[in-house]
């Protein structure tokens, strides 16, 4: 739909006047009369064609989205398949507010040649999880600003995915630390590969086993054993609700945590252990099912920490409705629960929760980032940042009462700067081995 | 998932509106001052004319390897300054004069070293060019027909009339310039003088050809006649066609090959393979169109102007451009608001009628049309969001103080900190020896404990001492306290706390 601006209006008038003084007053104002008018009908004929341009145009999108690790390029290309050119579009993408532009113009002017095309390239910083880019918005205007159409949508949007990368450094560190404390080791004789010790034969042991050197020198039947490999199942439950997101973009505590279980989940699924991931926002739970060994259970927990989102309706988080949400999925046997969660608002809820999966015989960890060591960059000026430190320690504040009133209630808080979180974590599963 | 859009925010321009004013006004006068675009639509063989009639196509052709310059006048011909000049002139709509004919060579031949002269014309207008060349070569302004005998017409004094019926003015030609090219001319004249380089031939014996004089008479008829010459006339190179149709945009457009291999075979020939040579094409024997003479005879002008769509997408472009330009609207504009200033001065009565009349008229071309106001698309603003999110709107925006609530809000905190840290808080009896050990110093300690609990009364209203306090310094620091605490903490713990 095409409306006139109030350009037009003035536009207009002038016409008026110049009509009135050409029928009045002096005959020789009638061409100038005349090309206003035709100007007046040659723009609004010019923005009647771009406007079926625009409406007949064919968009073709490629997003280019994998880790958090390299930027997201969406190209959108504008096929105009009309004979008529586009020569002044007024263009506008509308994405979530929590990602950044980084190359590219989020409104601008675009021209689309007759038979040809338009490409707009967005380049974001990646950030983990499902993130909706869209829609783009077209509006027409004439060479003078007489007319203008009404906001055509010519492209409703899309989704795209970014799974959290792992941390080789952390990766490095966990392997390094494990090795170096002997925390792999379960200790005991059992099903295995590596050796434990050498014990007498029994009946029944396997011949094989028999160690014949020592029935050599001794003449005393002795056996092998293997050292019993250890395996775990974990589940890391993700809080991706609106306050996990504070912070400088890669580095809030949501995306931290998701490069920390990344990080986790590759070395655990290099060690066959069982994981699943569930994530809880304000909108909703999502598991990723039941946990799965190796690295099925490693692109399960990566598959569903790319479906963190952002919920922009809803209060809080509902913890009741994630353990209805999670117990079909759990195994009968003991497994590691990572819950990694702001400690308020909800802490009551989010306690029942921990509590009910530790009756159920679950070792439950809260992995509990304070958002004030997250909120490293503020931007305001000198004079009021002590002002805004100040407000940030009261709800630091708040915060720490949680883990102290979950701590007294009995439950694992770990609560330790980003850097130390990975280690803790192993440290918790393989010592409980 | 919610998208949202704002408005993006005001911002304080750096350029004023009334400076942008005198900038447009300004630079609307000087494009009045430098004139129109163009004096209008040129029509014609001009070089200027990218329609099917012009010969813009052979100045692209020539510029993909020489230097090429469109004489549009004498100016134009000054600024010529090469070895080797070629100076082009295609079927000119307006006849030379003698004197024009001699300023354009008396100028070539004084900025060029070398010049080849090249006509393409079958009329006389170019002749007074050769006549000052002093070539013996004329274009003789007839039309060559292919004609086929009918019979005899009358036999009387021994001689006998044949009659003729004219079949077509299309006949088929061999040109020589450095290969022979045979091409088929479109009304084209016979020239005389110089060395024949090109005949007109018919397609079979049962032909020939005739001369067609400008009344329409038959006037001499042979086989073959001369449509090509050329000479060399004091120094200078001379080649004349009798059709100039064969370098037009629509033959060197088509999909017929030889024309533009002529073409390119001709400038080669006459630039000698130079790229030091200079091709002048004039095009100041063409008129124009101006868009007020197709605003004041709309039918002669379309008659002359449209022939495809093509030319009439051209046409229209040319059209709004001159109309768009400043010289031709800002002049009668200037002219009509001063009369207008005039007659509201002089005559209150008329001025008044006018303005009605505006008003009627206003409201007739209003109607049924809704104006808005213009506003660009939304913009997406990129916005952090968390627990921080409206505490830093709200510290930026400057409403937030520092308070004694703040001062209670961080004693609770220190609290806190304390009591993670040994599980005693700071109103326990403890709280002296635990801040001692974290902080290093039990004076210090001591000092900073009073005085907490002394402000924190206060805070509260317990307390009445100190009499005047600024909450503000208090709270910075308590603020720097706390900060240190929770420092020490993180190292004995290994815990990030704050």
């Amino acid at each position: 739909m095409i409306s006139p601006t109030s350009r037009f209006s003035a536009y207009m008038a002038v016409t008026a006047l110049v009509i009135s003084v050409a029928l009045l007053l002096d005959p020789g104002a009638l061409p100038v009369a005349t090309t206003l008018l035709a100007l007046e009908v040659a723009m609004s004929f010019h923005l009647w064609l771009s406007m079926g341009a625009v409406e007949r145009l064919g968009v073709e999108v490629s997003i280019d989205a994998s880790t958090d690790r390299e930027p997201v390029t969406i190209r959108i290309r504008l096929v105009n398949r009309g004979f008529y050119p586009i020569l002044l579009a007024e263009y506008s993408l509308g994405y979530e507010p929590i990602l950044r532009l980084e190359k590219g113009s989020k409104a601008g002017i675009l021209m689309a040649p007759s038979r040809g095309a338009a490409e707009l390239v967005f380049v974001f910083g990646a950030r983990v999880g499902i993130h909706k880019v869209g829609p783009l918005t077209l509006a027409v205007r004439d060479f003078l600003g007489l007319f203008k159409s009404q906001p055509i949508v010519v492209w409703r949007g899309s989704s795209f995915r970014v799974i959290p990368s792992t941390e080789a450094a952390v990766l490095k560190r966990l392997h390094l630390y494990t090795r170096s404390s002997g925390l792999v080791r379960s200790r005991r004789p059992g099903e295995g590969i590596e050796f434990y010790d050498v014990r007498d034969y029994r009946s029944g042991d396997e011949l094989r086993r028999v160690v014949w050197r020592i029935y050599a020198s001794r003449q005393k039947l002795a056996v092998w054993e293997a050292e019993r490999e250890s395996y775990q199942a974990i589940v890391y439950i993700v809080n991706s609700s609106r306050d996990m997101w504070t912070g400088a973009p890669k580095a809030t505590p949501i995306e931290h945590s998701a490069r920390v279980i990344a990080s986790i989940a590759r070395y655990a699924a290099s060690r066959g252990y069982l994981q699943a991931a569930v994530i809880v926002n304000e909108c909703g739970v999502w598991v990723s099912g039941a946990p799965a060994y190796g690295r099925q259970g490693l692109a399960r927990v990566l598959e569903t920490l790319a479906s963190v989102g952002i919920c922009m309706a809803g209060e809080r988080v509902d913890w009741s409705k994630t353990l209805a949400n999670m117990i079909p999925s759990l195994p009968r046997e003991r497994i590691f629960i990572f819950i990694f969660t702001k400690t308020t608002p909800n802490t009551e809820q989010l306690l029942d929760l921990a509590t009910k999966l530790s009756t159920l015989g679950h070792r439950v960890y809260i992995v509990a980032p304070l958002t004030a060591t997250y909120d490293i960059s503020h931007r305001l000026p000198q004079k009021l940042t002590e002002v805004y430190r100040a407000k940030q320690l009261e709800v630091a504040t708040e915060e720490l009462k949680g883990v102290e009133l979950l701590r007294k209630a009995g439950m694992k808080v770990i609560a330790v700067s980003p850097q130390l979180v990975a280690q803790r974590i192993v440290q918790a599963i393989e010592l409980s081995s | 998932m919610s998208m949202q859009l704002k408005k993006g925010p005001s911002q304080r321009a750096f350029v004023s509106t009334a400076l942008i004013a005198l900038l447009i006004a300004v630079g609307l006068l000087a494009l009045v001052e430098k004139g129109p675009v163009a004096s209008g639509i040129p029509i014609g063989a001009s070089p200027l004319n990218p329609m099917a009639l012009g010969t813009s196509h052979l100045v692209d052709l020539a510029a993909r390897n020489y230097s090429t310059l469109v004489a549009y006048s004498f100016r134009e011909l000054g600024n010529v300054d090469g070895g080797l000049c070629v100076y082009f002139t295609i079927s000119p709509e307006l006849p030379y004069t003698v004197k024009e004919a001699k300023t354009v060579i008396s100028i070539l031949r004084e900025r060029c070293s070398k010049l080849k002269v090249f006509v393409a014309d079958e009329s006389t207008y170019s002749n007074p060019l050769l006549q000052v060349l002093n070539s013996s070569i004329r274009i003789d302004g007839n039309r060559i027909y292919i004609a086929i005998a009918t019979g005899v017409k009358e036999v009387s004094s021994g001689l006998a009339l044949i009659a003729l019926n004219l079949s077509s003015p299309y006949p088929p030609a061999e040109i020589i310039v450095r290969d022979i090219h045979r091409l088929v001319l479109d009304k084209a004249s016979s020239v005389s003088g110089g060395i024949p380089t090109g005949q007109a031939y018919t397609y079979s014996d049962r032909e020939i050809l005739c001369l067609v004089n400008s009344s329409g008479d038959v006037y001499r008829c042979a086989s073959t006649f001369d449509i090509a010459s050329k000479e060399v006339v004091n120094g200078v190179n001379v080649f004349v066609i009798g059709d100039g149709s064969i370098l037009l945009n629509q033959v060197l457009a088509s999909n017929k090959s030889e024309y533009l291999a002529f073409a390119r075979d001709l400038l080669s020939y006459l630039c000698e393979d130079s790229p030091h040579c200079t091709i002048i094409f004039d095009a100041m024997h063409y008129p124009s169109i101006s868009p007020r003479d197709i605003l004041s005879n709309p039918s002669y002008s379309i008659q002359k102007l449209v022939r495809d769509p093509t030319t009439l997408l051209y046409t229209t472009i040319s059209i709004l451009a001159v109309l768009l330009h400043p010289s031709l609207w800002l002049p009668p504009l200037i002219l009509g608001l001063s009369s207008l200033l005039t007659v509201l001065v002089t005559g209150f009565v008329s001025a008044i009628i006018i303005f009605i009349f505006t008003l009627v008229i206003y409201r007739i071309l209003m109607s049924g049309a809704r104006t808005s106001r213009d506003y660009r698309l939304p913009e997406q603003v990129e916005e952090e969001i968390g627990v921080f999110a409206e505490l830093r709107k709200t510290i930026a925006s400057g409403k937030a103080e520092l308070s004694k609530q703040d001062f209670v809000a961080l004693c609770q905190t220190l609290d806190t900190l304390l009591k993670f840290y040994s599980g005693s808080g700071l109103w326990s009896e403890y709280a002296l020896n635990v801040l001692a050990e974290l902080i290093g110093d039990e004076k210090k300690a001591y000092r900073e404990l009073q005085w907490v609990l002394k402000m924190y009364g206060k805070a509260i209203g317990r307390g009445r001492l100190s009499l005047f306090v600024s909450w503000g310094r208090a709270v910075k620091r308590l603020m720097g306290l706390v900060e240190e605490v929770g420092e020490r903490i993180s190292e004995r713990l290994g815990v990030s706390i704050i």
